[in-house]
């Protein structure tokens, strides 16, 4: 990075939040795929002006910028593939706002999702989009993400909960879109532009954020089928008969497999699939839910029921759904994971499919993932220390892609498309939706200084 | 002793998830990556590839981690980082060679009982003399560079005389049960010789024989610099000695030091050093798995909360056995502090050496700590100790902070005066 920009930049922020060091830069060359690029310097901005004035400097200098949340993505969109400015929005992390009146909350895109969600169940909301980073990973990049979780059959995505967005495009101008109304259809949509954007349109330094009234209370329970099919047809039956559960979780064999030698906590090493299956709402709805639940699964062929009757059992039944990354893991080091989606209906041929592609490629594969909105997790398990190896996830991926296509899915679920998947972009959305795309990021970004590479340039 | 090249399936095992942000004290605080276990690890894997070296930045980042292992329980992955920082400061020791102050300390002071109270002797002479006073008062502490006066305020308050020239060798107990080695570790010798009491106490009351045989300094302290060589001496000098006593239990009211006697085997690889870590067991190990204690019957009426050394908690995997204890003690009540094993800051040396991040870390303790309302802290190491005690006293708290062993003998004594 040349010094002069390194002194701008400090000039801009604080000088302890301008980055050189090779060190400290390296920490900030990956996010939670193998993709790996590094930073020609690390900036952590603390206002929408600094932002601003950070981006400006760089339209004006031709500078890749690539803005940054917990770097928990899973697509290697902040990745800084073209070295540049690694733009960390960690330090902007302040709840500004909690509104019980209009169920509503202000936030700084590096408040991390958890913080979020505990701050508003302290006066009794909720904020359901739940990724299984929330621990770790920021709103902004959920938002940029628009991320997903195991809630989502009931609740949605992070999408439904965006109101109003501050956001710095990249010619450094401050854009405000949406508001503080669920109701809003002043001039385009940008709100819903911006979020999924994967931090190619703009970088978000404020949201509004819609909340809801929290729920009661929660009932699981735990299926196990002799085969997906089995627990399909379950998950079909569940609706039929009026019940919108919160979560479906599935795991097939494999994964069941793993995690029982992890943990040994006693699941049928026969088992085809295994459903986790919860419910949420007033208590007398969610008990009556439950045995409704039950007795599906009952009559659908499940070989074992089994319904949490306190909090300590809830966690137990959860506690093989968690061990989930850790235990498969233990097979080979590297797992590839996948989120390719197809309409729920079609759960049982996609992983028909994903298991033919596994034995065709010679490889170890394990499913799992959210059965009620088709978000399937394939988890490839390789060495990536073997290129040859590695030569075959690749071509797994990509028929796997495919199939998730040909059966009315598709690439992404809620990971995103980054740099992992821009390859692949235009066998969904076609050259139009390229060129519409294109387009819509020439108008914002015209010396495509924001995120380049990424989404639109595989 | 595993080199960190050795240790590359471990690097491998790491997936960038990131979960470790959500727990690592010193991320949390910081919010800066190379803090945090995953910048480490990508760190130390890129150092083995040859694409960056042991420049300084480089021995800064591995010198800032706890060891605390927090984000090695929360790994998807298991990634054993708190080992992958040990191997990576053993390899910069040999790169680089130690600083000569912690080579000095290491090699000369504590391989030799003797030196380290002639080093305490000073050290109290300097706190009694009145010097300490005048050098806080005059300002001088403050003219010397990093923080020193933060540092000398983190020295433990040296006792007169130590712990080990108080008692005779052997301790016998009436109506005799068990017979054990006792392991006092240095703080308790030096610093809190009242810990040592109050374990007499409680085995003399329990029908435990204590043998105190000459011993030496643990080696955690060098072991976290990356000093090897010497971990390895003292080792070989505590296990020849504990030998020699012929005791078939080693027992130690030392979070740190349990959790170093009992990796002496490992470290070592030798037949001899594995059955000296079979034998060692944490004083709350100690009386809640192998003795039927009981409990004095003066009532100790007071309100406490207990802190879980990493130590004790993540390295032993102790932390229901002191519950239990002091759930024993007649009168007292045990009331949950939020974030009970959240590390303390203190981490061996990294108090002196990053004084303010230290204290930064220690300031949740504190605030968790007095939201409890208790009248004392419980603990079972006493480097734990001394920090909760600065933090508290920085805080403006007079709470005091005692060890487990102190709660359990003043039930068989009576009195009330703590800490
Ligand atoms: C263990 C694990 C589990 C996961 N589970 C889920 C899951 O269940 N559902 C799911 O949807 N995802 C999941 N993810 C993926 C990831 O956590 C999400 O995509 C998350 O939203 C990323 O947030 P982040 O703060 O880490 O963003 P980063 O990884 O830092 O960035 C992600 C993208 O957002 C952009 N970005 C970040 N902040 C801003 C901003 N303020 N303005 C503009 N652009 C920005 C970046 O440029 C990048 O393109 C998981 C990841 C891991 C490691
Ligand atoms: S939690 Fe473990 S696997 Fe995940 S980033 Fe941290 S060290 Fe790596
Ligand atoms: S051992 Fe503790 S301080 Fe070190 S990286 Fe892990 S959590 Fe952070």
């Amino acid at each position: 990075m040349y010094q002069a920009v390194v002194e701008r930049l400090k000039h801009i922020v604080d000088g302890k939040n301008v980055v050189t060091a090779l060190e400290d830069r390296m920490t900030y060359a990956y996010d939670g795929t193998m993709q790996t690029g590094v930073p020609g310097v690390v900036v952590f901005p603390r206002t929408a002006q600094q932002v601003a004035e950070v981006l400006r400097l760089a339209n004006r200098e031709g500078i890749p910028v690539y803005p940054r949340g917990a770097g928990t993505g899973l697509s290697g969109g902040s990745v800084p593939e073209q070295g540049g400015i690694a733009l960390v929005l960690t330090d902007m992390n302040r709840i500004l706002e909690v509104d019980t009146g209009n169920l509503l909350a202000v936030v700084e895109p590096g408040v991390v999702t958890e913080a979020l969600q505990q701050e508003v169940e302290r006066v009794g909301l909720f904020y359901p989009p739940d990724p299984g980073s929330l621990k770790s990973c920021t709103i902004g990049g959920n938002i940029a993400e628009n991320a997903g979780g195991p809630r989502a059959l009931k609740y949605g995505v992070t999408r439904d909960y965006v109101l109003g967005l501050e956001v710095v495009t990249p010619t450094g101008e401050i854009l405000r879109t949406g508001g503080k109304t669920v109701k809003n259809v002043t001039g385009y949509d940008l709100t819903r532009l911006m979020t999924g954007s994967e931090g190619t349109l703009g970088v978000i330094t404020r949201a509004v954020l819609r909340l809801i009234p929290r729920p009661q209370d929660v009932r699981t329970a735990m299926a196990v089928f002799a085969t997906v099919e089995g627990a399909a047809e379950a998950v079909a039956e569940v609706s039929r008969r009026g019940i919108l559960p919160t979560t479906l979780e599935l795991m097939d064999d494999v994964t069941i497999r793993c995690v029982e030698n992890y943990l040994r906590m006693g699941l049928p090493l026969d088992a085809g699939a295994i459903l986790l299956i919860e419910v949420d709402g007033f208590r007398p709805a969610v008990d009556e839910a439950i045995v409704t639940v039950e007795k599906v699964c009952r009559e659908l062929g499940a070989t074992g029921v089994k319904v949490a009757a306190s909090p300590a059992e809830r966690e137990e039944l959860w506690r093989a759904r968690r061990a989930v990354s850790a235990a498969i893991v233990q097979l080979k080091p590297t797992k590839i994971s996948e989120d390719a989606t197809v309409p729920r209906s079609r759960v049982p041929e996609m992983v028909r499919r994903l298991k033919a592609i596994a034995q065709k490629y010679g490889l170890t594969m394990a499913i799992f993932g959210h059965a009620g909105d088709g978000n399937l997790h394939p988890n490839i398990l390789a060495d990536r220390r073997d290129p040859e190896e590695m030569a075959r996830v690749e071509l797994a991926v990509e028929e796997l892609f495919r199939a998730a296509l040909e059966l009315e899915g598709t690439l992404s679920g809620e990971h995103g498309i980054g740099s992992m998947k821009a390859p692949y972009l235009p066998l969904e959305v076609g050259e139009t939706g390229i060129r519409v795309m294109r387009g819509i990021k020439q108008v914002l970004d015209p010396n495509n200084i924001l995120s380049p590479g990424k989404m639109l340039w595989g | 002793m595993k080199k960190l090249s050795e240790l590359r399936s471990q690097l491998d095992r790491c997936s960038k998830c990131g979960n470790c942000q959500a727990v690592c004290p010193l991320y949390l605080e910081t919010k800066r990556e190379p803090l945090v276990a995953r910048g480490k690890v990508f760190l130390l894997d890129n150092l083995i590839e040859g694409r960056v070296g042991w420049s300084r930045r480089m021995e800064e980042v591995i010198s800032l981690c706890l060891l605390c292992r927090t984000c090695e329980v929360n790994c998807p992955n298991g990634v054993q980082v708190a080992r992958l920082v040990l191997a990576a400061r053993a390899e910069l020791a040999l790169a680089r060679g130690l600083s000569i102050w912690k080579k000095t300390a290491f090699h000369y002071l504590l391989t030799s009982s003797g030196n380290l109270n002639l080093l305490a002797r000073l050290l109290y002479l300097y706190q009694r003399s009145g010097l300490q006073s005048v050098a806080r008062k005059s300002g001088l502490l403050q003219a010397l560079p990093w923080g020193l006066e933060d540092k000398e305020r983190l020295l433990p308050m040296v006792g007169r005389r130590a712990f080990a020239r108080t008692v005779p060798p052997v301790m016998e107990a009436p109506g005799e049960k068990r017979r054990v080695g006792y392991f006092y570790g240095c703080m308790t010798n030096h610093a809190y010789p009242g810990i040592g009491q109050a374990f007499l106490t409680v085995m003399q009351a329990n029908g435990v024989t204590v043998v105190l045989p000459p011993q030496v300094c643990c080696g955690l302290p060098a072991l976290a610099s990356g000093d090897r060589e010497a971990v390895v001496k003292l080792a070989k000098r505590n296990i020849g000695w504990f030998r020699a006593a012929g005791v078939d239990r080693v027992v130690v009211d030392c979070a740190s030091c349990g959790s170093m006697l009992k990796e002496y085997g490992e470290l070592m690889g030798t037949r001899e050093a594995g059955e000296f870590s079979q034998k060692v067991r944490d004083v709350a190990e100690f009386l809640t798995e192998e003795v039927d204690i009981r409990p004095g019957a003066y009532p100790v009426e007071m309100t406490v909360t207990y802190h879980d050394p990493c130590h004790l908690k993540r390295y032993q995997g102790i932390h229901r056995a002191p519950r239990e204890l002091l759930h024993a003690v007649p009168g007292l009540a045990l009331r949950e502090m939020e974030g009970a094993d959240r590390c303390c800051g203190s981490a061996g040396s990294f108090n002196l050496t990053h004084c303010r991040l230290s204290m930064r870390v220690g300031s949740h303790k504190t605030r968790n700590i007095l939201a409890t309302g208790a009248e004392a802290v419980v603990t079972g190491c006493p480097a734990c100790r001394l920090q909760l005690a600065k933090g508290l006293e920085q805080g403006g708290s007079a709470v005091p902070v005692v060890h487990t062993l102190e709660i359990l003998s003043r039930s068989y004594l009576g009195g009330k005066e703590m800490g």
